[in-house]
């Protein structure tokens, strides 16, 4: 196997193979860097190139390309507080008030290591299961997978941040408009007013730039605010490094998170993040900081993102089983270039399945590296006044939005989700929980659909749907805990401000 | 913040937060309400997800409201008076259980150092303090965009939006803003040609010369 990884290295490393690789990498990170593209767009871009091509070229082209967006749409995150891509939402959480404090550099280079580590682990962990992932896969049914959905879903209670009653409710309005548009297995339109437009509900994107985007860039506008409350940026790239060196096991521990999540299909990129997320928050120490600029809040979701990548390959090489829909696409690729998928893969098509892996960690590498190169200068844009960056802002966003489905319906969801936005910001309702419940209702509908379907109520019994539960119950239990021991501190805070208040006007 | 003994006024931003976070809780119970009732109408298959969501959605909104009016109501009110006990650096092993803004028995003190902290976390824990008018004015410039856009193309559009824009806002020269606008445009139609990206054609002014939109 060792030699064959060496021939596949070989085979890659020349001219041709690296100059289409350097040009996937190249597409990867502009698709990264624009709001509300994401990787399936950059495929859609590519997909018509690589008929014909030669499978190594093709994929190291497909791969460069894919591997590298989630390094790229950081910077959205953190100068801007807007997804970059879905596979980025969690970084926002502690990367924008890190940006606030001035310390976009710092977080962004952070942000840009944990990404290197995660992807090369990812590459790593997606060569030591290629011969032992198979029983994985094939034990998770739509009640396994149904149950992780829910454990996607019990994370909101972490990430209310002490107001865990709005962030149910904002969770399950989350799933409430998952379910606008066509019900699945059947031709209903549910919610959909006669409007067209609806019957495939409202897209992930403009719902994820509705939500964040548009409120923050309003605020700093009219606050007449840089993104940057102090006036210099603060901690550099090498500071960045340093935190990703000393919070080293946050990074192989999130890294192996995401792949471990990647290789279950249907889970998506999109929830990965929030479920690293919300496990560094709740196995760290000191974790009070997280939301409000806790750099480990910007290294777990990064690491697991890219290390996602290397997972998803899996079934979509092993098994023909896309877990997205870059990964749909990347199979569409594979069979345009003459190759088939599937158990068959590792057998007869090993280079191309090994020059996957090499491209997988070489791209990482490349991307890093250019990101790296460009997070200085890119980081003081978070120095400029709100007022000056916000035309160029809107028409980008607004440009974006419309490529999800080029609808003018795009551009309206946007506006409405937008103003929704702007209120639950103004009032510091949870707006995280609303897009986790959004992204997991589709999944959450299908695999209970199939589940009651097939088993009754029967697969409520099953070891692994026991198992999922518990953990449910567990995430749900330190959620609810935490809450009341936040809501008890905040009331003998508020006692204690008072009287300290009214000290300061008696004397 | 208020003192104990001033009632709180209604623009302390605890109470704008708290009157908010109510409104939102009843537009959540309506939503979930509302979207629960459609979905007794829809057929089996189709029924039982937005159904069950509905209504878990309504039962959760429903506590939302109740906890979110008490706790408006005990903040309409007054903060409760406090022995010296309970501040920070006070005599933690006297202090006695006392009632909370929201009704609530407190669970023992908390350290000084920690209650500074959250103390300053209180007075940024209300609504954000944000201009209502001047957030309105700039969300007209979001909805001016995508009108111009499909009325006269993305060329046009932009040209027009961002010299608008930064003469009226920027107050910067005719030229500046010109020069920053036709940048724009032509950065945006490198990025358009270079990830095939689909601009909606104006529906008054069409295609422009030279194949711009």
């Amino acid at each position: 196997m060792i030699e064959a990884a060496a021939d596949a290295l070989v085979q890659l490393v020349t001219v041709e193979n690296l100059g289409f690789m350097m040009l996937g990498v190249s597409i990867g990170l502009c698709v990264g860097v624009l709001p509300g593209l994401s990787g399936t767009s950059g495929m859609a871009v590519l997909l018509p190139f690589v008929f014909g091509m030669d499978p190594v070229t093709g994929m190291a082209l497909l791969i460069g390309m894919a591997s590298v967006v989630h390094t790229a749409d950081t910077f959205a995150s953190v100068l801007l507080g807007v997804p970059g891509s879905a596979g980025s939402q969690a970084t926002i959480m502690d990367g924008y008030p890190l940006a606030q404090q001035g310390q976009a550099g710092r977080a962004l280079s952070a942000a840009f290591m944990s990404s290197l580590v995660g992807g090369v682990i990812g590459a790593v962990m997606l060569f030591g299961t290629i011969l032992v992932a198979r029983p994985i896969v094939l034990a998770l049914g739509s009640p396994e997978l149904f149950m992780l959905a829910l454990v996607g879903l019990s994370l909101v209670g972490i990430l209310s941040r002490g107001d865990a009653i709005a962030g149910l409710l904002s969770g399950v309005l989350g799933l409430m408009l998952g379910a606008i548009g066509a019900a699945p297995g059947i031709t209903i339109y549910r919610y959909s007013f006669d409007l067209h437009y609806l019957w495939d509900g409202i897209p992930l994107a403009v719902l994820a730039l509705g939500l964040f985007a548009v409120p923050e860039l309003i605020d700093l506008a009219a606050n007449k605010t840089a993104i940057s409350r102090t006036k210099k940026l603060v901690g550099g790239r090498r500071e960045g490094l340093r935190d990703v060196i000393r919070h080293r096991w946050l990074v192989v521990r999130s890294a192996a998170l995401g792949n471990i999540l990647g290789v279950v299909p249907g889970i998506g990129g999109a929830v990965v993040d929030w479920i690293s997320y919300a496990f560094a928050q709740s196995t760290s120490k000191n974790s009070e900081g997280f939301g409000s600029g806790d750099i480990r809040g910007v290294i777990a979701p990064e690491s697991s993102n890219n290390a996602k990548e290397g997972g998803a390959l899996v079934p979509t090489l092993l098994f023909s089983i896309p877990g997205s829909g870059t990964s749909a696409m990347l199979l569409g690729g594979l069979i345009l270039m003459g190759v088939q998928a599937g158990p068959s893969m590792v057998a007869q098509n090993l280079n191309v399945t090994l020059t996957v892996i090499w491209t997988l960690a070489i791209a990482n590498v490349v991307g890093t590296l250019a990101c790296l190169s460009i997070s200085g200068p890119v980081a003081r844009l978070s120095l400029i006044s709100g007022r000056r960056i916000l035309p160029f802002l809107v028409v980008l966003i607004v440009i974006a939005s419309f490529q999800t489905t080029r609808n003018v319906g795009d551009v309206i969801a946007l506006l409405a989700v937008g103003c929704l936005g702007w209120v639950m910001k103004r009032y510091r309702w949870p707006r995280p929980p609303l897009l986790i419940g959004f992204v997991l209702s589709v999944g959450a509908e299908r695999f209970l659909f199939r589940s009651m379907s097939r088993y009754g109520f029967e697969w409520l019994t099953r070891p692994l749907v026991l198992v999922f539960a518990t953990l449910v119950a567990v995430i749900v239990v330190t959620g609810v805990v935490q809450s009341v021991r936040h809501a008890a501190r905040m009331r003998r805070a508020q006692v204690a401000v008072a009287e300290d208040e009214g000290d300061g006007r008696s004397s | 913040m208020s003192t104990p003994g001033d009632p709180i006024t209604p623009r302390n931003p605890l109470v704008v937060n708290a009157r908010g976070k109510l409104v939102l809780a009843v537009f959540h119970t309506l939503v979930f309400a509302f979207m629960a009732y459609q979905a007794i109408s829809f057929r089996m298959q189709a029924r039982p997800f937005p159904l069950s969501m509905g209504t878990l959605g309504v039962v959760i909104g429903i506590a939302a409201v109740v906890l979110y009016t008490r706790r408006l109501l005990v903040l309409s009110r007054e903060l409760p008076p406090v022995s010296a006990r309970e501040a920070p650096g006070g005599d933690s092993s006297a202090t006695t259980p006392t009632t909370s803004a929201d009704g609530a028995a407190t669970d023992g003190p908390a350290p000084a150092r920690d209650l500074q902290a959250i103390a300053e976390e209180i007075r940024s824990g209300g609504a954000e303090e944000i201009d209502v008018r001047t957030a309105a004015a700039f969300f007209g410039w979001w909805v001016a965009y995508p009108v111009l856009l499909f009325a006269v193309g993305l060329t046009l559009a932009t040209l027009v939006f961002v010299t608008g824009y930064w003469r009226a806002v920027v107050k910067g020269s005719w030229p500046r803003s010109v020069l920053v606008a036709v940048v724009l445009v032509v950065l945006m139609l490198v990025v358009q040609s270079l990830l095939n990206l689909r601009v909606p054609g104006g529906y008054l002014i069409g295609d422009l010369p030279f194949g711009l939109v």
